[in-house]
């Protein structure tokens, strides 16, 4: 017998799908989001990363190479960006190979992402669809502000994502 | 960022803690968010679609396992949301099992 997830959970996977987050990504804007949140924040990789059922699938990369981004994602156990779905919260990791969150990870131990600071991305009736979030592969202290800014673009790619919305 | 592969192709992909896809894994997927009965459904219908024998769930090949995928994210919706987490997985795990093998 297999587990139903929880009502909850299918709301907000049914929003996933309402605004085709796990189709590729073909708007300009939300591109330079990514490429500004990167460069402001000073480290090599930003991702809108989409928390499905079972993995996280990068909707846009900026500065992601390797077998990950040929892949688009990850199995979901795997991701930091779980970790501020469930916790409805921004996560800021400055070194994973210490944090008990992530330190077991497959991207820690194999692939060396170190630090890490992701926010909510949330659609406008107010679910959690996954994270935005940078990242790099040495440990690394965040800036006062970095959170802020992250909340800030995050929230204008809320405006973006809504335009793909289906009626 | 990507460590060097260890090089035995086994022991690489272990390292991930990552099992080959498998069609009783897209079932399983499917109940979890449609329920059993109409999972099943969903999954019927994708193997017909793909020309698929689902009586050969458990000898599927990745591709095929890919093809059940694309058919199921043609429904839209919550069934294109699990197909992409099925495609994100099997992707995963040909990458690194390509990886491993270079």
């Amino acid at each position: 017998m297999i587990e139903m997830f929880s009502a909850e959970e299918i709301e907000r996977l049914k929003e996933i799908g309402a605004l085709s987050l796990t189709l590729v990504n073909e708007d300009p804007e939300i591109t330079a989001i990514l490429d500004e949140a990167k460069e402001k924040v000073g480290l090599p990789v930003a991702l809108l990363s989409v928390v499905t059922d079972g993995a996280q699938y990068f909707f846009e990369k900026s500065g992601l190479g390797g077998w990950i981004g040929d892949a688009r994602g990850t199995p979901v156990e795997w991701s930091f960006c779980q970790h501020v779905v469930a916790s409805e919260s921004h996560i800021e990791v400055t070194d994973a190979s210490t944090d008990e969150r992530v330190k077991d990870s497959p991207l820690v131990s194999n692939d060396s992402v170190l630090c890490y600071l992701g926010v909510p991305l949330r659609s406008k009736n107010g679910q959690i669809l996954g994270s935005f979030c940078v990242l790099g592969t040495s440990a690394h202290e965040f800036k006062d502000g970095d959170k802020e800014l992250l909340e800030a673009l995050s929230a204008k790619l809320t405006g973006l994502i809504e335009k793909r919305r289906e009626d | 960022m990507l460590e060097e592969p260890i090089g035995i192709r086994g022991i690489w992909v272990n390292s991930y803690n990552m099992g080959r896809p498998t069609g009783r894994d897209i079932q399983n997927a499917l109940s979890r968010v449609f329920g059993e009965k109409e999972g099943a459904e969903f999954f019927d219908q994708a193997c017909h679609l793909a020309s698929i024998d689902k009586r050969s769930i458990h000898s599927l090949n990745l591709d095929q396992l890919l093809t059940i995928a694309k058919k199921l994210e043609m429904a839209g919706g919550l069934a294109a949301v699990v197909a992409c987490s099925i495609s994100v997985k099997i992707n995963t795990f040909k990458s690194i099992e390509k990886a491993g093998q270079q």
